[in-house]
């Protein structure tokens, strides 16, 4: 898709604005919708930026009272998440199992809000079941592709599994990326790693270890 | 006819050249000392439940002058001056050498838990522990006193078990999936990081990558036990909330299936003081037990590897053991006062020369031991008492680690920097004295 020029984005904002203020003066309910809407979008500018300053703490400060449930599903899903994502890496897993479930109730084909779920039952609620199923809807959702989610994921399954020490279905999961030739340097030695624990737990020694070292050769170049 | 054979005797006696070479004696025995379930403990004395069973596992080595005991223990230290004065008293034996696995998901006894504020970590003290802990006393703990009594039967079992036997030892790589790697990693700018897991498999130095064997057959050729030495921390278990012998359980349990049950199998660790298993905190549900028992496997495979491929004599030139135990004053590391620490060197057949050190030392240290000694097959025992001298010394650090500080040379470790290399340097002097008086007996 080739970008829009700026005139032609600046001529939409103003239109944009024009229209919100005239439907203002034209429908008290739907101006006041509006505003509110509007206030809603800041606020959600306002949580992506703690968000992508990992002030995890100052999210919660901010937010943590709001009630999101007013809130039309869209923007609500994403502030829950958001917000959710703040309490995961505060490690107050239960608050964040309350955001998260609803926000993917309200969208559930969001695939971020999974992996969120995914990733605090995991790592904070030490639920491996919840975990997986998260990961797997993830996994569903994105399909077996080569982006930063589904690698979370299915290294994140294989993982959970080698944990279980169900290693024939850890290998299964990795299936889909083959030799890991196609895959980016970082996710290729990651990827790696999580064969050689697997080996490691099926007793492949020298297997495992190819993968290790392969890691680290790949680790080693520039 | 009786004359004939009496003068035969007589000249044997005369003319040791013409003898026929006398074998050794071995013996073995295994008795369980697994608590019940109700008293279960961890060093914390926290409740745990019963994982595997632990053993005491005894091989009796006699020559025609000499033997020992060697007891391999599945608990974390080790160290009964009554057991190894009333095995030497009840069954002869001239020295008796107690060696923990130091599987760190062991029993405790009531007299060595850790539980600050009331239990401080004695470890940690910068004390002796003879100082801190009433070694005699854990015998107050009724398991401790039962563990105690069945060791010395065991012993005894051992002893009066007796066959003759063939030995023979050797050493070999060891490249493993599971461990070890050196868990101090020393920073460029100064100040020592506590690496203690490296789910990564990168490469850390010091290491010794080696395993020992000592296989003892009868002489039908059977194999009767082998002893694997192999330095690395067994701490996969540790706090995991059972009991286990972690991966050396694993490990005898696999030699004795593969050769069979009346195949001693025997672990001796090594110089662990600053190894562990590569995979620790980051294993989580039951992959953490797996993988104490897949290292154990992989530990088993390969000196059954290197069994293999050794050859025992069948007509040796007579068998030797030779025993000396020492007893050094070492000063401690802070204040004016010493401490007295015993060190049993053994040299057995003229090939396989063992060092028994009743702590931790760093693996530098039986990096060090293999370039001096006189014997190409010189192993350190670690963990291993002998009844003389204090009972446990904790870590024992090279004078360079403890310049460089970290967990086992600044903590954990009360010695002067050089203990351990005054420990060596005893080893050493003691096997090339058995190696000149080798030579002029021969």
């Amino acid at each position: 898709m080739k970008a829009a020029p700026l005139c032609v984005l600046a001529g939409a904002l103003i239109l944009s604005v024009l229209g919100s203020v005239a439907a203002e003066e034209g429908s008290p309910t739907k101006a006041s919708e509006s505003k509110a809407d509007e206030n809603h979008e800041a606020q959600l500018a306002r949580m992506r930026a703690l968000s992508q300053a990992r002030r995890w703490k100052e999210q919660i400060e901010q937010f943590g009272p709001v009630d999101f449930a007013a809130w039309p599903a869209d923007q609500a899903a994403a502030a829950l998440q958001l917000r959710g994502q703040a309490y995961t890496f505060l490690k107050d897993g239960g608050h964040a199992k309350t955001d998260l479930t609803n926000a993917v109730k309200l969208a559930p084909q969001d695939s971020v809000i999974w992996l969120t779920l995914a990733e605090n039952s995991l790592n904070n609620l030490q639920d491996d079941e919840q975990a997986l199923a998260a990961y797997r809807k993830v996994l569903a959702l994105t399909g077996p592709g080569i982006g930063w989610q589904p690698m979370t994921a299915a290294n994140a399954i294989a993982r959970i599994l080698t944990d279980q020490v169900k290693t024939d279905e850890a290998l299964e999961t990795l299936k889909p990326w083959g030799d890991l030739q196609t895959l980016a340097q970082t996710w290729r030695i990651r990827m790696l790693r999580t064969y050689g624990h697997i080996y490691a737990a099926r007793g492949e020694e020298q297997r495992s270890l190819a993968c290790f070292r392969e890691a680290l050769r790949l680790e080693a170049q520039p | 006819m009786m004359k004939l054979a009496a003068l035969l005797v007589a000249l044997a006696g005369a003319f040791p050249a013409f003898a026929a070479p006398t074998p050794f004696q071995a013996g073995t025995a295994r008795v369980e000392i697994t608590p019940t379930a109700e008293s279960a403990v961890n060093l914390s004395g926290q409740p745990v439940v019963l994982r595997d069973p632990l053993y005491a596992r005894v091989l009796v080595l006699k020559d025609e002058h000499c033997s020992l005991a060697i007891v391999s223990v599945d608990l974390i230290v080790f160290a009964s001056e009554k057991v190894v004065t009333e095995a030497k008293a009840r069954w002869g034996v001239d020295h008796v050498l107690l060696c923990a696995t130091h599987t760190h998901a062991g029993m405790a006894p009531r007299g060595l838990y850790i539980h600050p504020p009331e239990s401080p970590d004695w470890t940690r003290s910068g004390r002796a522990p003879a100082e801190t802990i009433d070694w005699p006393g854990l015998s107050a703990d009724p398991w401790y006193a039962a563990v105690e009594e069945k060791v010395i039967g065991a012993i005894g079992e051992a002893m009066q078990s007796l066959f003759p036997a063939r030995l023979v030892s050797g050493k070999g790589p060891f490249e493993s999936a599971y461990m070890a790697h050196n868990r101090r990693l020393v920073r460029p700018e100064g100040g020592v990081t506590a690496l203690w897991e490296n789910p990564d498999r990168r490469p850390t130095t010091p290491v010794d990558p080696t395993i020992g064997v000592l296989r003892v057959e009868d002489l039908a050729g059977r194999p009767r036990a082998l002893a694997v030495q192999f330095a690395c921390h067994p701490v996969a278990l540790m706090e995991a909330g059972v009991i286990s012998r972690d991966y050396p359980g694993a490990m005898v349990d696999y030699v004795e299936q593969q050769l069979g049950r009346d195949c001693l199998g025997m672990f001796l660790q090594g110089a662990s003081g600053d190894l562990d298993p590569f995979d620790l905190h980051n294993l989580r549900g039951e992959n953490r037990f797996n993988i104490s028992h897949q290292a154990g496997v992989s530990l088993g495979k390969a000196a059954l590897a290197l069994s293999a491929g050794l050859k025992t004599n069948p007509a040796p030139a007579g068998s030797s053991l030779q025993v000396q135990e020492s007893l050094l004053t070492i000063p401690n590391r802070s204040g004016n006062r010493s401490t007295q620490v015993g060190i049993l060197t053994a040299l057995i057949n003229r090939d396989l020369a063992l060092v028994a050190i009743p702590g931790e030392p760093f693996v530098q240290h039986q990096l060090d031991l293999t370039a001096k000694s006189p014997i190409a097959n010189t192993f350190i025992m670690g963990l291993a008492y002998h009844g003389k001298g204090t009972p446990f010394v904790v870590y024992i650090p090279t004078v360079q680690a403890v310049k460089e500080g970290g967990y086992g040379a600044a903590e954990c470790s009360f010695l002067a920097a050089d203990a351990g290399e005054q420990m060596i340097g005893e080893a050493v002097a003691r096997l090339r004295d058995f190696a000149t008086a080798d030579r002029s007996t021969r």
